[in-house]
């Protein structure tokens, strides 16, 4: 995965629930064409109409709050979204996207500094969140050893292969 | 060290942990449900794993659609069969033999004080009303889980809060968990531990003391905690089937925070829509109409709280605007419930007992709300569409309020109904 990279913002409030996210009654739906149309539905149901691949979600306090259901997750990294960029996030939905190596991250002042549409730029490395359009740094904490290395991998999934795949050998 | 420090330092085989730290530990108990287990059961085989590393660590749950209520629901409770079955998991509760998983957990003693516990399903936390380290993780976590053995934990950092002062009638567990998420905010105690004690702690019964710590992921946490006291081992020593392993926490145990509260004046609270932070003393809420009270859930579904609800009903018939769903939280309550004559007070009183399962709890199956609704319910969650459609409205309340609301179409302090 790209460490760097460069997205438009699309807004979302506050404390943002997987409900929200995916409303449950989706959450039995197996193929990625029929979950992603249906992302974020829970709070804006044009919101697929209007994202693009590669926008970069940023967000208020509290993102993925709710039920652990880690579809709602798989969802937004099916949807081309590249990234999600907000003041913090609730801990289930922080490790199911770890899990699968989608970014998320925490960094303080984005939700009021950062504008709608307005061009950002993520660097994961140097936990630094850019708006390009007013110029501004936002910072995060770098992420821990681990994570860097569930990101590496492609997430928990290729990780336990890996190990499995030694086991066996 | 802090009481949860103290178990997972067991459980990573070490001397010592400090908060943020990140250790690997091998859970007693990995569980899943019908919701969650399925997405597990497809990420497990891509992970090219074949056997689970230790089938008695898994327990698995029909909990969320049950019985199933269409055909993929049916589906994937059917894939959680064949897993079980393929290999060869002990700890299996279908339709009619369980109930709501994390109540069945207590119930058959499958958690003792010292285990830790993960679980695919953000209420995993109510295992720490045993003395244990519980915490609710995804379905890769559990697919891994499944796979190794173990799971990669932080080691967070602690809150603690410590009550004194005797409960009022009518106050309980869900009084003062939804009062704290109300001062520390819906996020605030994210990542974190909140370690429950005190004199008021020491007298409330297990009851209460699951409505506490089941609602600590609505303040963000990572796990509630309660050290096992002579309430827990009464409980857990006719259903343990493992070694009880008790922890303290170190007088000289780091806090990250430490919260005081006295209840002698705490009134009945009420979570308002959206959000569980949202809330009120009952008194303060004014006029609001209610289309349906549930009462139930893994939240307040055990026998004292179908006991209370019953107490306020018996005698009197529910307000004819107002649909009631009663949910007992496993069936062993349901019967208990049923022996001690509770479903008769509840069924005189026009509402519907639904079988032992988390029912409209999911927003999905069994008393959907439909648009401009209104739900006084003792469940655990009150965001929009999150017991149906997104224009209707939930209130979290105890079992007394919610039962005192059903016989008057509005929400109703219990203190005001005449006995
Ligand atoms: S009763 Fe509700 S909160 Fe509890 S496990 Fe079921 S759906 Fe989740």
């Amino acid at each position: 995965m790209e460490s760097r990279f460069r997205g438009r913002a699309l807004k979302l409030g506050p404390n943002i629930s997987t409900e929200q996210i995916l409303p449950a009654r989706y959450s039995t739906l197996t193929k990625p064409e029929d979950l992603v149309p249906h992302v974020f539905e829970g709070i804006d149901p044009l919101f697929m109409s209007r994202m693009k691949k590669g926008d970069i979600i940023v967000a208020g306090a509290n993102f993925g709050c709710g039920g652990s259901r880690e579809i709602a997750a798989i969802a937004v990294k099916l949807s081309g979204l590249a990234a999600i960029v907000a003041e913090s996030f609730s801990r289930i939905f922080y490790r199911n996207a770890m899990n699968i190596a989608f970014p998320l991250i925490e960094a303080a002042g984005v939700f009021p500094g950062i504008a709608e549409g307005a061009i950002i730029e993520v660097d994961l490395d140097k936990g630094l969140v850019r708006d390009i359009t007013k110029m501004r740094n936002f910072h995060s904490v770098p992420y821990p050893d681990f994570m860097k290395t569930l990101m590496q991998v492609g997430g928990l999934e290729e990780y336990v292969r890996q190990r499995v795949k030694k086991t066996e050998l | 060290m802090t009481l949860t420090e103290k178990i997972l330092a067991n459980g990573a085989e070490v001397e010592s942990v400090q908060a943020g730290q990140f250790i690997t530990v091998k859970p007693q108990v990995i569980l899943g449900t019908d919701l969650t287990a399925p997405l597990s059961i497809g990420i497990f085989r891509r992970m090219k794993a074949t056997r689970v590393t230790n089938p008695d660590q898994i327990v698995l749950v029909v909990d969320h659609f049950t019985p199933a209520n269409d055909r993929r629901s049916a589906e994937f409770s059917r894939f959680v069969r064949e897993f079980v079955d393929a290999q060869g998991i002990r700890n299996f509760f279908d339709v009619g033999r369980g109930g709501i998983s994390h109540l069945l957990l207590l119930e058959l003693g499958l958690v003792v004080p010292g285990d830790i516990v993960i679980g695919a399903d953000s209420r995993t936390c109510t295992g720490g009303v045993l003395g244990a380290f519980a915490a609710g993780v995804g379905s890769t976590d559990m697919a891994a889980a499944w796979a190794l053995g173990e799971t990669w934990l932080r080691v967070p950092e602690t809150v603690k809060v410590e009550y004194s002062g005797r409960l009022q009638p009518w106050v309980g567990g869900k009084d003062m968990i939804l009062r704290l998420i109300a001062d520390i905010g819906a996020d605030g105690a994210r990542y974190r531990a909140i370690e429950f004690c005190g004199e008021t702690i020491d007298t409330l019964p297990l009851s209460h003391r699951t409505t506490l710590c089941n609602m600590v992921v609505e303040a963000g946490a990572k796990n509630g905690i309660i050290q096992a006291d002579e309430t827990t081992l009464n409980w857990i020593r006719p259903r343990a089937k493992r070694n009880v392993r008790l922890f303290r926490a170190d007088p000289d145990a780091k806090y990250e925070e430490v919260r005081r509260y006295d209840v002698s004046n705490l009134a009945p609270q009420v979570a308002c829509p959206s959000i569980s932070s949202n809330v009120k003393p009952v008194e303060a809420l004014g006029t609001i109409h209610v289309h349906q009270v549930v009462v139930g859930s893994c939240t307040n579904g055990m026998i004292d709280d179908l006991r209370v609800a019953a107490g306020i009903l018996s005698g009197y018939t529910i307000n004819r605007k107002v649909r009631m769903i009663v949910l007992p939280g496993t069936q062993k309550i349901y019967k208990q419930a049923l022996e001690e004559g509770l479903v008769a007070t509840f069924t005189d009183a026009g509402a519907v007992v639904l079988p032992a399962g988390c029912g409209p709890c999911t927003g999905a199956h069994m008393g959907v709300l439909a648009n401009g609704e209104t739900a006084v319910t003792t469940t655990s969650r009150n965001f929009a569409g999150s017991m149906g459609d997104p224009g209707s409205s939930v209130y979290l309340a105890n079992p007394a309020v919610a039962a005192a609301s059903a016989l008057t179409g509005v929400i109703t302090d219990p203190r005001h109904i005449k006995k």
